[in-house]
């Protein structure tokens, strides 16, 4: 003979005849399916945006570096001369989206980089110099400095280079890839010759920056080293200018820029319609989500309203019977909120495996970026749960009454 | 609850009908906790209708009726919840068991809500009403008198002031309806329950306090 058992086993016996297992499969799986495209995209576009938005960390972006722009003739010498003269910079620096300028001061003499060490092979190749006036870097000055006493040359290098060599070079030729932390860490050993010398000293990359293609040092190892090895005084007309402005934005820059023929690097406004793309996409996929969730809503309180009118008749008994209308919306709330949370973690787990998968292969790209935190898409996902549970509750507490 | 007061009462589809002549439609009467009322009727004079007023299942009904004073009107949900727990007991016309549960279980169900009687008092029930041996057979392969006798032990399983029940023995022989009606009459002395028994015309024999024909 059977004796006690819970009275909930007995109801429970009753409510859940007609629950349709493949519904609430279809349900967990279009739940599922909504409620991680959601998180998915929120995640990776916090995981994008900053890489995107990322200060260089060398430049901020109120400084322009100005070139001119440069055409066929030019390469065969017969066009505009590709050198700032003084006037012409005299003339920038009196525009008023003008804060301050400088010329980049190039190396007059030869430079032979030789890079060593760690499982590298030995890699030569013919290199330059240039500088600005230290006030215009934004980086750690203690390390950008030049002491011909102890002469280590602290370098800042192209981030391009480091990508060109990771993707281009180390691929094809089976080399380890090298992130930007231990980048820093290799010894290079530069040669410097002219006025019949020639002299080797240690060099060290102190930094990256993408706004700027060249090799730059501290203004005052190009200041000792022009000296020490060309005997030529007059300094050469530059190349190319660094100038800051309050709004890289401003039109009347643009204008001038345009007027004049001058270049620029274009690294905000390529950044800025890259954020927007993104934040479209972004803004896109979570749309998709939303919907794909908004339909297994549906999906789940078509099926529950089904369930409970197929269950009507003992509902209606059991609440005769004297059985609270409470304790009969229980267990069909406690079936989904276990249907809600089995989503949730599901829905976390395959975000956090997929997301570590993604990272593993974007860490190369961006290696000097940790990752952002998980913990808003854990909130965002909770209160979706939450928002989700509390519609199906309010939905199976207003069908039994 | 001690009493219950039917004012003016009468469904409201036979409000058009000129031609009621009956002891309860359209009077004033009160049925006291304690007593045996027995209501008479020929079908479709509203014997259900006036069960299912009682137990707050429909209202549509002209007039008032009033427990103690409160018109059931203005009774809330959880209120109903509460009376049917403790104060009024029925037995359903159509039993209303679950096939899918057995006999014990069918008043398990009820008497786990409120663990008013033991297990061995649920069984000796089962004894008295001779279905003992169908203590765990399914509801829906039990005949008619069986279900009718299971759904009698279920409303007992819960302290009553008014035992409403609806042509308790419409489905039994001479011999278990003596059985059902000492049973019935035992239970509701032991909690001075007043028993509002309908009929059409096959009734057990108990001593009522009051005949009334519907």
């Amino acid at each position: 003979m059977k004796t006690h058992t819970s009275p909930q086993p007995l109801v429970w016996r009753l409510l859940r005849a007609h629950i349709s297992p493949l519904q609430l499969a279809a349900y967990t799986l279009a739940n599922l399916v909504g409620i991680f495209i959601i998180l998915l995209a929120f995640q990776l576009y916090r995981d994008l945006s900053p890489l995107l938005t990322q200060p260089d960390g060398i430049f901020s972006p109120q400084y322009l570096i100005l070139n001119k722009h440069l055409t066929a003739s030019d390469a065969l010498g017969l066009g505009s001369d590709p050198t700032f003269s003084q006037d012409e910079i005299d003339d920038l620096r009196r525009q008023p989206f003008t804060l301050r300028i400088a010329p980049f001061t190039a190396s007059r003499y030869d430079v032979t980089c030789t890079l060593s060490g760690q499982g590298l092979p030995p890699i030569s190749t013919d290199m330059f110099f240039e500088s600005v006036p230290d006030s215009f870097i934004d980086t750690d000055l203690t390390r950008w400095h030049f002491d011909p006493r102890q002469p280590v040359v602290p370098i800042i290098l192209p981030r391009s280079y480091l990508t060109l060599y990771n993707f281009g070079f180390a691929q094809t030729h089976a080399l380890p890839k090298v992130s930007e932390n231990l980048a820093t860490m290799i010894n290079l050993n530069i040669t410097l010759r002219g006025n019949h010398r020639q002299e080797t000293l240690q060099g060290r990359v102190v930094g990256f920056t993408t706004r700027l293609n060249t090799i730059l040092v501290p203004d005052d190892f190009i200041q000792w080293s022009n000296q020490r090895y060309t005997q030529d005084t007059d300094t050469p007309r530059p190349t190319r200018l660094i100038l800051q402005t309050d709004n890289p934005a401003d039109p009347q820059l643009a204008q001038y820029l345009d007027l004049h023929h001058y270049e620029t690097a274009d690294e905000t406004a390529t950044t800025s319609r890259a954020i927007l793309i993104l934040r479209l996409l972004t803004t896109l996929v979570i749309a998709v989500g939303t919907i794909v969730s908004l339909l297994s809503i549906y999906l789940l309180i078509l099926s529950i309203h089904l369930l409970i009118q197929k269950n009507t008749q003992k509902i209606q008994t059991l609440r005769l019977l004297g059985h609270t209308a409470r304790s009969l919306a229980r267990p069909y709330q406690t079936l989904v909120i276990l249907l809600n949370i089995l989503v949730l973690i599901l829905a976390l787990a395959l975000l956090i495996s997929l997301r570590s998968h993604l990272l593993h292969q974007l860490q190369p790209l961006f290696p000097q970026t940790a990752p952002r935190s998980l913990l808003p898409t854990i909130l965002l996902a909770l209160l979706i749960t939450l928002i989700l549970t509390y519609i199906n509750i309010r939905q199976i507490k207003n069908k039994i009454h | 609850m001690n009493t219950i007061h039917l004012h003016q009462l009468l469904p409201q589809v036979f409000a058009e009908r000129t031609d009621i002549r009956s002891d309860i439609w359209n009077r004033d009467i009160t049925l006291q906790r304690g007593k045996l009322y027995l209501v008479e009727a020929q079908s479709g004079t509203g014997k259900t209708s006036l069960c299912s007023y009682l137990y707050g299942q429909r209202s549509d009904y002209q007039g008032q009726i009033t427990f103690d004073d409160t018109d059931i009107r203005t009774l809330t949900p959880s209120r109903w919840d509460h009376l049917r727990q403790h104060s009024l007991a029925i037995l359903f016309q159509e039993m209303r068991l679950f096939p899918e549960l057995t006999a014990l279980e069918n008043v398990q169900i009820k008497n786990r809500l409120t663990h008013f009687k033991t297990q061995e008092q649920i069984e000796e029930m089962f004894c008295r009403l001779h279905i003992h041996d169908k203590l765990n057979t399914p509801a829906a392969i039990m005949s008619l008198g069986q279900q009718q006798r299971v759904a009698l032990i279920r409303a007992f399983c819960q302290p009553f002031h008014f035992l409403l029940a609806d042509e308790p023995i419409s489905h039994l022989d001479e011999d278990n309806a003596q059985l059902m009606a000492q049973l019935i009459l035992s239970e509701a002395r032991a909690q001075s329950a007043a028993l509002i028994l309908t009929s059409i015309g096959k009734h057990p024999n108990l001593p009522y306090d009051n005949h009334l024909r519907l």
